[in-house]
C-alpha cells in the first residue's frame, strides 16, 4: 500500500524539492514596486531576472509591450546602475529586489519559480532573460494573445523556442549596444545551420545545441555546449516548475512541445554586445554563473583576442521568422 | 434572387460590427440570435453604428443561453426561423452563420451561385449506413438520453451512457425519420426552411426528442432536410469553408491571410480572428461589391497580395520539402536521421590517402557532386581533400564534427539540394558505416590503388580496413561496391563524355561490383566457413613459439620453395578484437600474393597469440598448419632476478595454454597439421615439400 502511494505520488516527491527551494529563495525577495492590483484576468505576464542591464531595458520593455505582454515581474539582483529607478517609472512592472546569490537561486530559476507560483497561476506566463527577444511565426500580424488563444484552442499549454545567439561582424568589444535601439542593429547575425538535437528520454525534451557558442566556445567539448531549447511561454498552474533554467520543466509533458505539427518559435539572444566585456570582468570575480562561469572565461579570452564571431560560411543576417522557418529552426505548425 | 442570413452569435456586439456591416451593406436580411449569456444590447449597438440606414434589415430573435453540444443551439436557430416566418417576404435562401464567420466574396456572387444551383446546400450523411463521426459516439448521440454535458461533466456523461447501455435504452428517431448527420453550417431554400418550421410547430414530439440528444446541431436540421426534401434537391457542397487545422480545430484567419482568402473558392470562411480588424474591414468591402467590381478589384488592386501568396506558397513548399531537416521532425537518433536525408551519399572507404584523393578528384570532376575528404578524421575535419561544398565547422573542430556527426552530414546535404554528397572515411570508418549502411541512398565504395609493396604496413592497414568494411556491410540496405581507381576513372570519364546521368553511373558501379571476386557478399546467407574454403590459394601457417625458431623456419621455407612468408599479418588488428572481420583481409593478401608471385601458395607466420584465428581457418582443406614447439622452460633454468622470477613460470603456463588450445582446435579439422620440436627441422622440410607437391594438382585445377 505504501509503495502504491509512493508510486502514485512520485510526481509530488520530484516536485517538492523545487518548490522548497523556490520558497527558500523567494524569501529573500523584497517588493519594490507592487502594481499587481492592475493585473486583470487573462493578462499575459512576463517574468525576468536581471543584474545591471539597464542599457537593455528600454527596448526590452518596448518590445514585449508591443507583442502584447500586459504585466512584468522583475527580480533585480542587486543592480547598481539605475535599474531600480528605471523600473520604478514603469507603470506595468512589479519589481523585487534581492542581493541573494544568483548561483544559490540556480541562476534566477528559484526566484522566478516562486513568483510564477505566487502570481502566474491561470495566466500565460513568458519567462526569459533581458537579452532574449521572442520570435514566432506571423508576428507582424498576430499578437501574443492570438498565439496563446491558438494554443488554448488546441489544448497546448507550453511553447517551444530555440535560442539563437546573435552577434556582429566586428569584435565583441566594438559591437557596443546603444541603449534604446533595436539590438538587431548591433548584432544582426546568427548561425544559419550547425544545430544538433538529441532526445532526452529522462525529461522528454528535445536537447538542442549549436550556434556560435557551440561552434566557437565548445569546440573541444561539444557535448557540453549550452542547451538552446527553452520553454518560455506556459499557461501556468501551481504544480509547474522550471527545473533547469528555462530549458526544462516538470511535469514532463510540458517539455513535449515540439513536433512536426506543433507551432514553435525562437528567442534571439543578444549576449555578445560590447557591454559583455564589463560583465565578464565582474563575473571573473563573482563566479555566479553556470559551471563556475567557465563560459565567461572563454568569452573573456575571445574579447581579449578581438576575435570575430562572424564566419562567412555559417553566419546569416537575421531577416525575419520566414527565414527561420525556411531553415527549419522554427515550425509553422499549420497556424 | 436574394439570400438572407441566420446569425448565431455569442460575441460582444462590437465584434459583430464588420460581419453585420458586410451582410446588411450587401442588402441581405439578417436574423440574428444574440446569446443570452453575452452582456450588452446588440440592437442598440446596431442603431448606434447607423446600420439601420443600410439596405439590409436586421431582426432579433428571442435570446436563449446557448450551451455547446446541447439543444439550445437548435432552439436559437428555430427562434431565428420564427422571425423569418413572421417578417421575411422575399428571401429565396437562408444561410446559417456564426459570429466569427466572414464573407470572402461579394454576396452578389453567392446569390448568383445559388440561383444556378437551386438546391439545398447541406451536408446530410445517412448516419445508419455511414460513420460520419471519426472519433467518438455516433448512434448513441440520439439512441440514448443525454442529461449531462461532456464538456463540463465528462465523468457523469460517461457513466450515464454506460448505465443506459446496461439498461438497453434504445430511442428511435420520431416520425420514422432516418437519422442524418453533417456539418452545422447550411444554406437552405426558403421552402425548406418554412417546411421545417411548420413541422416543428405541428409536431411537439420533435422538440421533446431532440432535447435529449447530444450535439443536435449536427443532427436535427440534417435529418429534417434529408426526410423532407427529395435527394435530388440536396447537395452537400457547402458554401462556407470550415477547414480544420491538424488538431481538428477550425482554422482561424488573421490579417496576413488576406492573400489566401482572395484565392478562396468558397463564399464564407468559418473563423476570422476578431483582432484582425484590417482583414475584417477588407472582407466587408468585398462583400458589398458588385460582381463586376470584384473582378476589377482582383485584377487591379491585389497585386501585392498575389506576390505575398506566391512567396507564402514557396515557403510552404520549401518547408515541406525539407521537413527532414526541421528541428521539429522527430529524427533524433542517428539511424532515423541518416535515413531521412534525401540526398545521394557516396562514401569512399580506404586506408590510403593518395588513393582516396585520386578517387575524390575523379568524382569531383562530375557535375552534381559536392566532395569532402575524411570528414570525421581524428586530426582534421575533411582531411585529405580540399572540400568543394558547404562546411559549417572549422578544420580543427574534429570533436565537434564527430559529436553529432549525422547532423553534420545533414547540414551538408541541406546546403547542396539535389547534389550527391561524396566524402571519405579512414581508419575509424566502422562506427560511421554502422549507421550509414541502413540508408538505401548511401553508396559505400571501396577504391583500390596499385598495391606494389603489399608487404608494407600501409597496404595491410588499407586491406584490413576494407575487410572490416566487408564484414560490417554484410547486413545492409545501402549499396556497396569495390572498384579500382583506374576503372572508376574510366567510368566517370565515360559518364562525362556521354553525358550520362548519375543513375547510370550508380548502376554501372553496381554492375561492376557484381563481377568482383566477393560473390558471397552479395548474398544474405553469407557464411565465413564457406568463404574460407573457397579461397583459391593453398595456405601454410607456421606457428612458432620463439623468435629464433621463427627466423629459422622462415629461412628454410623461403630458401627451398620460392615462397614469400608473410609475417606480423595480424598486427593491424587491434588487440582483443575477436571478430571475424579479418577473413576478407586474408583473402585479399592471398590474392595479391598470387598475382605478384604467380605461385598459389600463401604462407604466413603466426605467433602464438594468433592461434585463436585457427578456429575458423582449420576447416579449410588446402591448409597446412605447422607447429614448431620451442624448448620447454624447465625449473632448472629459472633464475632469481632483482625484479622477480614470477614472469618466468607465467610464461611457461601461457605457452602450455596456447599449446592446449592448438591441440583442441586440431582435434577436429579439415586442414593438415604437422607438429615438430625445434630439433626436428629436417623431417619438417621433407614433409612440407611432400605436402606442397601433393596438393599442387588441386590448385592447378582451380585456376
Amino acid at each position: 500500500m505504501r509503495s502504491f502511494i509512493k508510486k502514485q505520488k512520485a510526481w509530488l516527491a520530484e516536485l517538492l524539492p523545487y518548490m522548497k527551494a523556490a520558497r527558500r529563495c523567494g524569501r529573500s525577495l523584497k517588493v519594490q514596486n507592487n502594481r499587481t492590483k492592475t493585473i486583470k484576468k487573462n493578462d499575459i505576464l512576463l517574468f525576468v531576472t536581471m543584474k545591471n542591464e539597464v542599457h537593455r531595458l528600454e527596448y526590452f520593455f518596448e518590445y514585449y509591450r508591443g507583442l502584447g505582454v500586459n504585466h512584468f515581474f522583475v527580480v533585480d539582483n542587486g543592480s547598481d546602475d539605475g535599474t531600480s529607478e528605471f523600473l520604478a517609472a514603469q507603470q506595468d512592472v512589479t519589481s523585487f529586489y534581492t542581493e541573494g546569490g544568483y548561483k544559490d537561486s540556480n541562476f534566477g530559476m528559484h526566484w522566478l519559480n516562486y513568483l510564477l507560483f505566487k502570481y502566474g497561476c491561470g495566466h500565460w506566463c513568458f519567462t526569459c532573460d533581458p537579452d532574449e527577444f521572442f520570435i514566432y511565426p506571423h508576428m507582424e500580424h498576430r499578437s501574443l494573445r492570438d498565439l496563446t488563444s491558438h494554443l488554448e484552442s488546441i489544448n497546448q499549454d507550453s511553447f517551444f523556442t530555440v535560442m539563437l545567439d546573435m552577434y556582429s561582424d566586428k569584435p565583441v568589444a566594438e559591437s557596443y549596444y546603444q541603449a534604446g535601439t533595436d539590438p538587431l542593429d548591433t548584432c544582426p547575425y546568427f548561425d544559419g545551420s550547425g544545430y544538433s538535437k538529441q532526445y532526452n528520454t529522462n525529461h522528454r525534451n528535445l536537447f538542442v545545441q549549436g550556434g556560435v557558442r557551440r561552434r566557437i566556445f565548445a569546440k573541444e567539448e561539444p557535448g557540453h555546449a549550452p542547451a538552446l531549447n527553452k520553454v518560455p511561454l506556459v499557461k501556468w498552474k501551481w504544480n509547474y516548475v522550471y527545473i533547469s533554467s528555462m530549458h526544462m520543466m516538470l511535469p514532463r509533458r510540458l517539455n513535449r512541445c515540439i513536433d512536426e505539427r506543433m507551432l514553435t518559435g525562437a528567442l534571439l539572444h543578444f549576449k555578445f554586445i560590447g557591454q559583455l566585456d564589463n560583465k565578464v570582468r565582474q563575473e571573473m570575480v563573482a563566479k555566479q554563473h553556470y559551471n563556475d562561469s567557465a563560459e565567461y572565461k572563454q568569452y573573456g579570452a575571445v574579447i581579449e583576442k578581438k576575435d570575430v564571431l562572424y564566419n562567412e560560411n555559417v553566419s546569416v543576417k537575421y531577416s525575419g521568422w520566414q527565414d527561420l522557418a525556411r531553415r527549419g529552426l522554427i515550425n509553422l505548425g499549420g497556424w | 434572387m436574394k439570400v438572407s442570413f441566420i446569425l448565431l452569435a455569442h460575441e460582444p456586439a462590437d465584434k459583430l460590427k464588420s460581419l453585420l456591416g458586410a451582410l446588411l451593406g450587401a442588402g441581405s436580411n439578417v436574423f440574428v440570435h444574440h446569446d443570452a449569456g453575452t452582456p450588452g444590447n446588440l440592437a442598440e449597438a446596431v442603431a448606434s453604428w447607423g446600420y439601420d440606414r443600410l439596405p439590409g434589415k436586421i431582426f432579433f430573435a428571442d435570446r436563449v443561453k446557448v450551451v455547446w453540444g446541447e439543444w439550445s443551439i437548435v432552439q436559437a436557430t428555430l427562434n431565428c426561423i420564427d422571425q423569418i416566418h413572421q417578417h421575411d417576404e422575399d428571401s429565396d435562401y437562408f444561410m446559417l452563420l456564426s459570429g466569427s464567420c466572414m464573407p470572402v466574396k461579394p454576396i452578389q456572387l453567392l446569390e448568383e451561385y445559388l440561383e444556378q444551383s437551386g438546391k439545398d446546400h447541406i451536408e446530410a450523411v445517412d448516419a445508419v449506413k455511414y460513420n460520419w463521426i471519426t472519433a467518438g459516439i455516433q448512434k448513441e448521440r440520439w439512441s440514448l438520453y443525454h442529461l449531462f454535458n461532456w464538456r463540463y461533466q465528462q465523468r457523469r456523461f460517461d457513466y450515464s451512457l454506460k448505465l443506459q447501455e446496461k439498461l438497453k435504452v434504445n430511442r428511435k428517431i420520431p416520425l420514422g425519420h432516418t437519422p442524418h448527420m453533417g456539418s452545422q453550417w447550411w444554406c437552405l431554400r426558403r421552402s425548406t426552411v418554412l417546411s421545417i418550421h411548420d413541422l416543428v410547430s405541428k409536431r411537439s414530439v420533435l422538440r421533446r426528442f431532440y432535447k435529449r440528444t447530444w450535439v443536435p446541431d449536427e443532427l436535427f436540421f440534417q435529418t429534417m432536410v434529408a426526410n423532407l426534401v427529395p435527394k435530388t434537391e440536396v447537395v452537400d457542397d457547402l458554401v462556407t469553408r470550415y477547414r480544420f487545422n491538424e488538431w481538428g480545430v477550425p482554422r482561424v484567419y488573421f490579417d496576413n491571410d488576406i492573400a489566401e482568402l482572395l484565392a478562396e473558392e468558397k463564399f464564407f470562411v468559418r473563423k476570422v480572428s476578431h483582432t484582425a480588424l484590417t482583414l475584417r474591414e477588407r472582407l466587408r468591402q468585398i462583400a458589398i461589391m458588385k460582381n463586376s467590381e470584384f473582378a476589377i478589384y482582383l485584377e487591379r488592386d491585389c497585386h501585392e497580395e498575389l506576390l505575398a501568396l506566391r512567396s507564402h506558397l514557396d515557403l510552404l513548399e520549401h518547408i515541406k520539402g525539407n521537413q527532414w531537416f526541421n528541428l521539429a521532425s522527430h529524427l533524433e537518433n542517428k539511424f532515423d536521421y541518416i535515413k531521412s536525408i534525401p540526398s545521394r551519399i557516396i562514401v569512399l572507404v580506404g586506408g590510403d590517402r593518395e588513393t582516396k584523393r585520386a578517387a575524390l578528384t575523379t568524382l569531383d570532376s562530375m557535375q552534381d557532386t559536392v566532395v569532402y575528404g575524411d570528414l570525421f578524421d581524428p586530426q582534421e575535419v575533411g582531411a585529405g581533400y580540399e572540400h568543394t561544398g558547404y562546411l559549417g565547422i572549422s578544420k580543427d573542430a574534429v570533436k565537434l564534427a564527430r559529436h553529432t556527426w549525422h547532423q553534420v552530414l545533414g547540414d551538408i546535404a541541406y546546403h547542396a539540394p539535389g547534389k550527391t554528397v561524396v566524402f571519405s572515411l579512414g581508419r575509424n570508418a566502422k562506427q560511421f558505416l554502422d549507421v550509414l549502411r541502413w540508408s538505401p541512398l548511401v553508396n559505400v565504395v571501396m577504391v583500390d590503388g596499385k598495391y606494389t609493396d603489399y608487404h608494407s604496413r600501409t597496404v595491410m592497414e588499407d586491406l584490413y580496413l576494407k575487410s572490416q568494411t566487408y564484414y560490417k556491410l554484410q547486413h545492409r540496405h545501402c549499396h556497396f561496391s569495390r572498384i579500382s581507381n583506374e576503372s572508376l576513372n574510366e567510368l566517370v570519364g565515360q559518364c562525362i563524355s556521354n553525358n550520362h546521368s548519375w543513375r547510370y553511373f550508380l548502376g554501372a558501379l553496381e554492375s561492376k561490383q557484381a563481377k568482383q571476386k566477393w560473390p558471397s557478399l552479395l548474398r544474405q546467407d553469407h557464411d565465413h566457413y564457406a568463404f574460407l574454403k573457397a579461397l583459391r590459394s593453398r595456405m601454410v601457417v607456421l606457428i612458432t613459439e620463439n623468435e629464433g625458431d621463427k627466423r629459422k623456419v622462415i629461412e628454410l621455407i623461403e630458401g627451398n620453395h620460392s615462397v614469400n612468408v608473410f609475417t606480423n599479418v595480424f598486427d593491424v588488428i587491434s588487440r582483443g578484437d575477436r571478430t571475424l572481420d579479418w577473413h576478407y583481409y586474408l583473402s585479399d593478401l592471398a590474392y595479391l600474393n598470387a598475382q605478384a608471385s604467380g605461385e598459389h601458395i600463401f604462407a604466413m607466420h603466426f605467433s602464438t597469440d594468433d592461434i585463436p584465428r585457427l578456429e575458423t581457418l582449420r576447416w579449410k582443406k588446402e591448409l597446412l598448419v605447422i607447429h614448431v614447439e620451442g624448448e620447454n622452460v624447465t625449473s632448472d633454468s629459472i633464475v632469481l632476478r632483482p625484479k622477480g622470477a614470477m614472469d618466468q613460470f607465467k610464461a611457461q603456463d601461457r605457452v602450455q595454454a596456447e599449446r592446449d588450445l592448438l591441440n583442441i582446435y586440431m582435434q577436429e579439422r579439415q586442414c593438415d597439421f604437422l607438429s615438430y620440436r625445434n630439433d626436428e627441422m629436417d623431417c619438417f622440410m621433407i614433409d612440407v615439400h611432400n605436402w606442397l607437391t601433393e596438393h599442387a594438382y588441386q590448385s592447378n585445377e582451380q585456376f
